[in-house]
């Protein structure tokens, strides 16, 4: 039913917003992209498996991938993003963290087997449900939609009207002027990369839930996707990951409505071709993020 | 040697070659699973449904891949860097969603029934791809990708007409992951759209990152070295990925043009050198 | 001395970047066979010009027209082919070919038809071996050019856009970083090039190179055409002198 897709594709699309942001943080403060963001995503599943295995408890599993995920950024960081430079420093961080995303799945194939496993925590929130515009929705998938909102508003405040966002958007701006106004811009680096990892894993935990297991396949079935969302929205734009990630995740909905469900997901990466040719800035990125992508 | 590990041996060095050949030009593509999946599907149909011998089977479906690189290329190297990665990644993305789509083929179930290729196929195109970019790299050609790659403005001040060099090696690329994919698919008799995801890609990248972008020799040795190398022992036969990764991170920290950096020198003067 | 025609015509070119003029309405005319100076202070839009010769970049207006063809508009690689060669400010060497690669990379041949050449190995290396021999750098054809000091990197971008068999040179500060002795030599060097070509356009900020090279100059002064005539009587001008050695104290 056409109110129950619309609703479905808002939901994952708010799961590709805050994927998206991640990504698009990234660029714009260190000009890069990183490619371990969507298996960090993956894992961020696997914790929040472990941390219920545990104790049952959604709050525990949220507050474990949320550390879990931000201590791996900070590693990914460390390992792939030290080099500065321009173009080649950029492509060599690319590769490898690339290569930190293959590490992932495999350290989880080794751990966990390459099959989905059920995540036993969907069930905390007991059974029942409710109704929004006539559709049907199960506690879990209640809180997923709350805390996406929560999340997205959080990180504006956080950038918005915070120090901390204050410094993040300095560096971004202008890295040497922040320097010189006494930022710490390595510091700030390792802030971003602790930040969007850890919202990285946080997400994945709400897919999981949202799906009820988790899955070793995620990072590349449906977390890559996000990054050709950052760039359809623009590359180091918050308002085109937001904005990007709400419309890809509507558009597939509606494709899937309309009967195009296998082709859903081609519509990102075509879209994402599409603007990289025609418009490389994306809907509301800045020139200078996607002026240079022209040869 | 087993036969199986020749042939998938030989397979990824054409791969990483197809990598290789476009990176000459300075042009970084992870598409060579949608090029290695439309020669495959191209191939397969051939013998499959209209009764083609293998050999002319399997150019066929690289010649077509050869357009399809032209085709893609020509909008997609418009872009460069991390820009044209992103562009080459969502190629080969979406050729597994295209063919999972086209019921014609098999769709998602996959394309069955191909058969006749030998690990001697593969070690054939290997000695005949091999022997093509040897004597490029001792060829005035050579010369014109290595200024295209290193620096494509100066490259056209100086004449060169760095848009056809791009496109063609983009193509030539295409052309030899599409011969690769045709024997691939005629050696496992079934493959599905999944086969071709863009992990291909990626691995196809890293050999070469492995190998060395500077020579063709690069290119071969990482791909045979991370075929064969894990087969011989039990613990990387098992960690495999994990061992590939941790060593493209390292390289890529301590020696990220690769293991063999040697640019070799497309011709000499014959004169005597000066004291360095 | 012989009637020259012009080789190249500027009529009224100009370049903004955004909000910024950095060029307005240049025109000047290089004769076969000279060396046509172009001297102004930093920022002045001397290597604007040169871009915009070159094609780099296309003019926000104004015409070019090479030896009676006009040329405006040409993409970057046509006018390479049309025989326009320009050498780099900040040297734009390929540095992990070697000399004589360089060199040989730029043979026109070559460039037109590059799958032909797969065939034609030793094609054009006596012309190349001339050149490298004529700009002094026979004993070093076989070192990468990332290799070399200075003034030879220098000498082997002069050979290298030779090797394009143009009909006009266009020299970016090529004594930029140069000490005397090394300019010294750099004069000789431009000499010999000067016998290879119809005209050389030399933008420079070293008054010894310009006066020791040039039969005229012209003056740019920021984005403008500010005077334009023999060597003398231009860097003796006010305005000249007061942009060159005003508040910057520079001669």
């Amino acid at each position: 039913m056409l109110a129950g897709q619309i609703v479905n594709g808002l939901m994952v699309g708010g799961l590709y917003a805050l994927l998206a942001i991640g990504f698009t943080l990234i660029v714009g403060v260190l000009h890069r992209i990183n490619f371990a963001h969507t298996e960090v995503f993956m894992v961020g599943g696997f914790v929040g498996l472990v941390a219920a295995q545990a104790l049952p408890s959604i709050p525990l599993a949220l507050a474990a991938s949320f550390v879990v995920g931000g201590l791996l950024g900070v590693v990914v960081e460390r390992i792939s993003f030290r080099r500065l430079g321009s173009e080649e420093a950029a492509i060599t961080a690319a590769l490898s963290s690339m290569a930190v995303g293959l590490l992932l799945v495999d350290l989880v194939h080794h751990k966990w087997g390459t099959e989905p496993l059920p995540l036993p925590l969907t069930d905390a929130l007991g059974k029942g449900g409710f109704e929004i515009f006539g559709v049907r929705f199960v506690p879990v998938q209640g809180l997923v939609l709350v805390l996406t909102l929560v999340l997205v508003a959080g990180l504006w405040w956080l950038i918005e009207k915070t120090r901390t966002g204050r410094n993040i958007r300095a560096v971004a701006d202008n890295p040497t002027a922040a320097a010189l106004l006494g930022i710490p811009v390595k510091f700030v680096g390792q802030q971003v990369f602790f930040l969007t990892s850890a919202l990285a894993a946080l997400t994945g935990l709400l897919f999981a839930l949202r799906v009820g297991t988790v899955n070793s396949d995620v990072g590349m079935s449906f977390a890559l996707k996000a990054l050709a969302v950052t760039a359809i929205g623009g590359m180091g734009s918050l308002q085109g990951a937001v904005v990007g990630g709400m419309l890809v995740g509507l558009l597939e909905a509606l494709a899937i409505q309309f009967g195009f469900g296998p082709l859903a997901d081609l519509l990102v990466w075509v879209f994402m071709i599409l603007v990289l040719l025609v418009r490389p800035q994306g809907l509301f990125g800045s020139v200078f993020h996607g002026g240079g992508a022209r040869a | 040697m087993t036969p199986d590990l020749l042939f998938f041996t030989c397979i990824n060095i054409l791969m990483a070659w197809s990598v290789y050949i476009a990176l000459a030009a300075g042009a970084l593509s992870f598409g060579s699973a949608a090029f290695m999946a439309a020669g495959c599907y191209v191939a397969g149909l051939l013998t499959v449904l209209a009764g083609w011998p293998l050999l002319p089977a399997c150019l066929a479906g690289a010649a077509l891949s050869g357009v399809l690189g032209l085709l893609l290329g020509f909008p997609a190297l418009r872009v460069r860097g991390i820009y044209l990665i992103l562009t080459t990644i969502g190629v080969s993305m979406s050729m597994v969603v295209v063919l999972e789509n086209i019921d014609a083929v098999g769709g998602s179930v996959g394309l069955g029934g191909m058969a006749g290729a030998t690990p001697w196929h593969g070690a054939a195109a290997v000695l005949v791809v091999g022997l093509a970019l040897w004597i490029v790299s001792r060829s005035p050609l050579q010369r014109v990708l290595d200024a295209v790659r290193e620096d494509d403005e100066v490259a056209a001040a100086l004449g060169m007409n760095t848009v056809a060099v791009k496109l063609g090696a983009f193509a030539v690329g295409a052309v030899v992951a599409g011969f690769a994919g045709g024997l691939y698919g005629h050696y496992l008799s079934f493959v599905r759209p999944d086969t071709f995801n863009v992990l291909v890609s990626i691995y196809a990248v890293m050999f070469v990152i492995l190998g060395g972008v500077n020579n063709l020799w690069g290119a071969a040795v990482g791909a045979a070295v991370m075929t064969i190398l894990p087969e011989q022992v039990a613990f990387m036969r098992e960690w495999r990925p994990s061992v590939f990764a941790v060593t493209i991170i390292v390289l890529l920290l301590v020696r990220p043009q690769g293991l063999l950096t040697r640019r070799f020198a497309t011709i000499a003067s014959g004169r005597k050198a000066d004291a360095p | 001395m012989t009637t020259s025609s012009p080789l190249l015509t500027i009529e009224g070119l100009g370049k903004s970047f955004g909000g910024l003029r950095a060029l307005s309405d240049v025109s000047l005319t290089l004769n076969t066979g000279e060396i046509l100076g172009i001297v102004g202070p930093n920022g002045a839009g001397k290597s604007v010009l040169i871009n915009l010769v070159t094609q780099f970049y296309p003019p926000s207006a104004g015409r070019l027209v090479l030896a009676g063809e006009d040329v405006t508009g040409h993409s970057r690689l046509r006018m390479a082919r049309c025989g326009v060669a320009r050498t780099f400010q900040n040297i734009r060497l390929f540095k992990r070919m070697t000399v004589l690669e360089n060199v040989l990379a730029a043979d026109p041949d070559t460039a037109a038809r590059p799958l032909a050449s797969i065939f034609r190995r030793r094609a054009g290396l006596d012309r190349a071996m001339e050149l490298i021999d004529l700009m002094r750098l026979g004993a070093l054809a076989d070192r990468p050019a990332g290799s070399l000091p200075y003034g030879a990197a220098r000498r082997l971008e002069i050979a290298r856009a030779l090797a394009t068999r143009p009909r006009l040179l266009l020299l970016d500060e090529p004594a930029a970083g140069m000490n005397e002795e090394e300019t010294a030599a750099l004069v000789h060097d431009i000499g010999v090039a000067r016998q290879r070509v119809e005209g050389i356009l030399l933008v420079e900020h070293d008054m010894p190179l310009i006066r020791a090279l040039s039969s005229r100059l012209v003056a740019l002064i920021a984005g403008c055409k500010v005077t334009e005539g023999p060597v003398a009587e231009v860097l003796s001008d006010a305005r000249v002198i007061e942009a060159y050695l005003g508040p910057e104290g520079e001669a």
